[in-house]
C-alpha cells in the first residue's frame, strides 16, 4: 500500500515539469528491513521514476537503462589456497581483501554489458572484480586469482550476484527493482546506488541507504556470542549445568 | 526438521543431531567415557566448521560430567584437594590451549592441526587399546585368569620435592606431576574439545596411584571444571560456541547415556574394550582421509575482522 502510494506521488511530481535534461529520484520500499524467517529471507523494492531536469519538461529522447549495485556492510576478508605439504593438504598461500562487501548484488534491467561499455562498468565498480581490487593488500597476479576465487565462493554462498532483468519499467519513466535477500545475509548498513544510463553513458545516480536487521532467537544468540560474550559462555555453562543436574535427578533410582 | 545452528551459519537435521548426541551419549554410559573425543569429530564430518564443534563439544561434556559427578560426590568418590590442584593447573593449560586455538585459527591452520592432533591420538590409544584388548580375549580364551596389572608401589616420580599430602586419596606426592597432568590435559581438551577423562583416569591411576574408589569421581569433577572454563574462555575469545548445537547435543546425550549405563552392564568387558578400540580406530582413520584426500575446493575464505562500512 505504502509503495503504491509512494509510486504514485512520484509519478505526480512527473506529470508537471518543463524542458530539457532527466535526473532520478528512487526511493526504497523499508529503510529498515527485518528479517524473521530463518529460511525464506525477506525482499526490499527499490523503486523511483526519471524526471525532467528542472526547468525541463521533457526527458532526452533514448534508450533508458537502469543499473543497481547494493553493497553490504564489509570485513576484511582472506581467501586461502590448500596445497600438499608431506602428503598433507594445508593452507599454504592466502591473500587479504580489506572492506570487502559481505554482500554485492548488481541488478539490471537488461545484461550490463549491453547497457555500456567495460571500461564504465568498471569505472564505476559495477564489476565483481572492482570489488577485490579496493582492499587488496597487494597488486599482482597471485591477488587477482585469489581474488577471482573469493567472489566465485561468495557467488556460490548466495552473497554476490548478479541479475540482469530484475530492473522493470512499469512505464517509460516509472522502474521497480524486487531484490531478494537471503536468510542469512549480514546484518548492517546496506548501500544500494541506482545508475541511469542512457544510450550507453552514465547519465544520472542516486545512492540510498537502508539497514538490515534479521530478528528472531538466531540473531539473539549471535548477538549475545559477539557483544556480551562472557554472560553468553556463562550462560552455556549454567545451561550445561542445569540440563546435567536434570537428567541426574530424573534418571536417579 | 532442520535446526538452523547460529552459529555454525548452517542448517543441520535435528534429529540427526540428536542422534548423534544420543549415540555418543549412549557409548559413553556403556564404556564409562566422555564421549568428547566421538562427538567433536562427528560434527566436523558432518560439515560443521571444526572451531564451532570444538568449542561447542566442551559445554556439551559440561553436561555429560555433571551428573556422574554429582553421583560421585554423594558416595564421597572426590578427593577434592587432589581436584583443586588439578584444576587450578588445568585452566592453565585450558588458557593457553585457547589461546594457541586462536593463533591457529588466525593464521588458517586451525581444521589441519585439529585433524591431525586427532588422528595421533585417537590412532595411538585405538592401536593400544586394540592391542590390549585382543590380549586379554585370548587369555580367556585360553582359559587362563586374566592377569590385572598392578600398580607397583613406587616411581619416580615419588623422589620429586614439593611434596604434599591428599587425605582423601591416602597420597603423599610431589605436585609437580599433579600440576602437570593438569596442565597438558587442560590445553589438550581446550584445544580438541575433550574432556580427556580417557587420558585422566589412567594417568592418575599409573602416574599417581590414585586409589580406585576417587579415581572417577575426581576425574568426573577435573572435566567438568575444565571444560565449563574453556567454555567461557572459547566464548571470550573465539565466540565459537554455539549454544544451540550445544543444547541439542546435551538432551540427546544425557538421554542416551542412560541407556548406555543399562546396557553396559549385560555387556563383557573385553567385548566392549574390541568395539571401543575398533570404533577409536575408524575415526582416526577418517580424519587420516581427511588430511591426505584432496579437498573438492583449495580454496576457502574466512572473515578476519569487522571492517568499516
Amino acid at each position: 500500500m505504502r509503495r503504491l502510494a509512494a509510486l504514485l506521488l512520484i509519478w505526480a511530481g512527473l506529470v508537471a515539469g518543463p524542458a530539457f535534461g532527466q535526473r532520478l529520484i528512487a526511493a526504497t520500499s523499508d529503510p529498515e528491513v527485518s528479517i524473521d524467517s530463518t529460511f525464506s529471507g525477506e525482499s526490499i523494492t527499490l523503486f523511483g521514476a526519471i524526471e525532467p531536469e528542472l526547468g525541463a519538461s521533457e526527458v532526452p529522447a533514448g534508450t533508458y537503462h537502469i543499473i543497481i549495485a547494493i553493497r553490504g556492510p564489509s570485513h576484511d576478508r582472506v581467501a586461502r589456497l590448500k596445497e600438499r605439504v608431506l602428503g598433507v593438504w594445508l593452507n599454504r598461500q592466502q591473500a587479504v581483501f580489506k572492506n570487502f562487501p559481505a554482500y554485492f548484488w548488481i541488478v539490471s534491467s537488461a545484461p550490463v554489458e549491453q547497457i555500456t561499455d567495460a571500461e564504465t562498468l568498471d569505472r564505476e565498480l559495477l564489476t565483481f572484480e572492482s570489488q577485490t581490487r579496493t582492499g587488496a593488500e597487494a597488486n599482482d597476479s597471485m591477488t587477482a586469482l585469489f581474488g577471482t576465487e573469493l567472489v566465485r565462493l561468495m557467488q556460490a554462498k548466495g552473497l554476490f550476484g548478479s541479475e540482469s532483468r530484475a530492473v522493470q519499467f512499469l512505464s517509460d519513466r516509472l522502474y521497480q527493482a524486487r531484490i531478494d535477500l537471503p536468510a542469512f545475509v549480514p546484518n548492517g548498513n546496506f548501500l544500494s546506488r541506482t545508475m541511469l544510463f542512457r544510450d550507453g553513458e552514465l547519465v544520472a545516480s542516486k545512492a540510498q541507504r537502508f539497514t538490515v536487521r534479521t530478528a528472531g532467537l538466531d540473531r539473539f544468540v549471535v548477538e549475545a556470542s559477539r557483544n556480551q560474550s562472557l554472560a553468553y559462555g556463562l550462560a552455556c555453562v549454567l545451561l550445561a549445568l542445569g540440563t546435567g543436574w536434570l537428567s541426574g535427578a530424573a534418571f536417579r533410582r | 526438521m532442520q535446526l538452523y545452528l547460529p552459529i555454525a551459519e548452517l542448517s543441520l537435521n535435528i534429529f540427526l543431531l540428536m542422534a548423534m548426541g544420543g549415540t555418543v551419549g549412549f557409548l559413553s554410559g556403556l564404556f564409562g567415557v566422555g564421549g568428547g573425543f566421538l562427538l567433536t569429530p562427528l560434527l566436523i564430518f558432518s560439515g560443521i566448521p571444526a572451531p564451532v564443534a570444538v568449542a561447542s563439544v566442551t559445554s556439551q561434556v559440561v553436561a555429560a560430567s555433571t551428573s556422574g559427578a554429582l553421583s560421585y560426590y554423594r558416595r564421597g568418590g572426590i578427593d577434592f584437594k587432589l581436584a583443586l590442584y588439578l584444576v587450578l593447573a588445568g585452566i592453565i593449560g585450558a588458557v593457553a590451549g585457547v589461546w594457541t586455538f586462536g593463533w591457529l585459527q588466525s593464521i588458517g591452520q586451525l581444521e589441519v592441526t585439529i585433524s591431525l592432533c586427532y588422528f595421533v591420538f585417537l590412532g595411538s590409544i585405538g592401536a593400544i587399546m586394540l592391542y590390549e584388548a585382543a590380549r586379554a580375549m585370548l587369555r580367556t580364551r585360553a582359559g587362563q585368569a586374566a592377569s590385572r596389572h598392578l600398580p607397583g608401589q613406587h616411581n619416580w616420580m615419588q623422589g620429586l620435592p614439593l611434596r604434599i599430602r591428599f587425605k582423601r586419596s591416602q597420597l603423599y606426592v610431589s605436585v609437580i606431576p599433579v600440576v602437570a597432568i593438569g596442565i597438558v590435559i587442560g590445553f589438550i581438551g581446550s584445544l580438541l574439545g575433550i574432556g580427556g577423562g580417557f587420558m585422566l583416569v589412567p594417568a592418575l591411576i599409573y602416574l599417581l596411584r590414585v586409589p580406585g574408589n576417587v579415581v572417577i569421581g575426581t576425574s568426573l569433577l577435573h572435566v567438568l571444571c575444565i571444560m565449563a572454563a574453556t567454555t567461557v574462555l572459547h566464548a571470550v575469545s573465539s565466540h565459537t560456541v554455539d549454544i544451540i548445537l550445544a543444547f541439542t547435543l546435551m538432551i540427546g546425550s544425557v538421554i542416551g547415556a542412560q541407556f548406555g549405563a543399562s546396557a553396559g552392564k549385560r555387556l563383557r568387558g573385553e567385548q566392549l574394550r574390541l568395539l571401543l578400540a575398533l570404533l577409536v580406530l575408524g575415526v582416526a582413520i577418517r580424519f587420516a582421509a581427511s588430511l591426505l584426500i584432496a579437498p573438492a575446493d583449495p580454496f576457502s575464505m574466512a572473515i578476519l575482522a569487522q571492517g568499516a562500512i
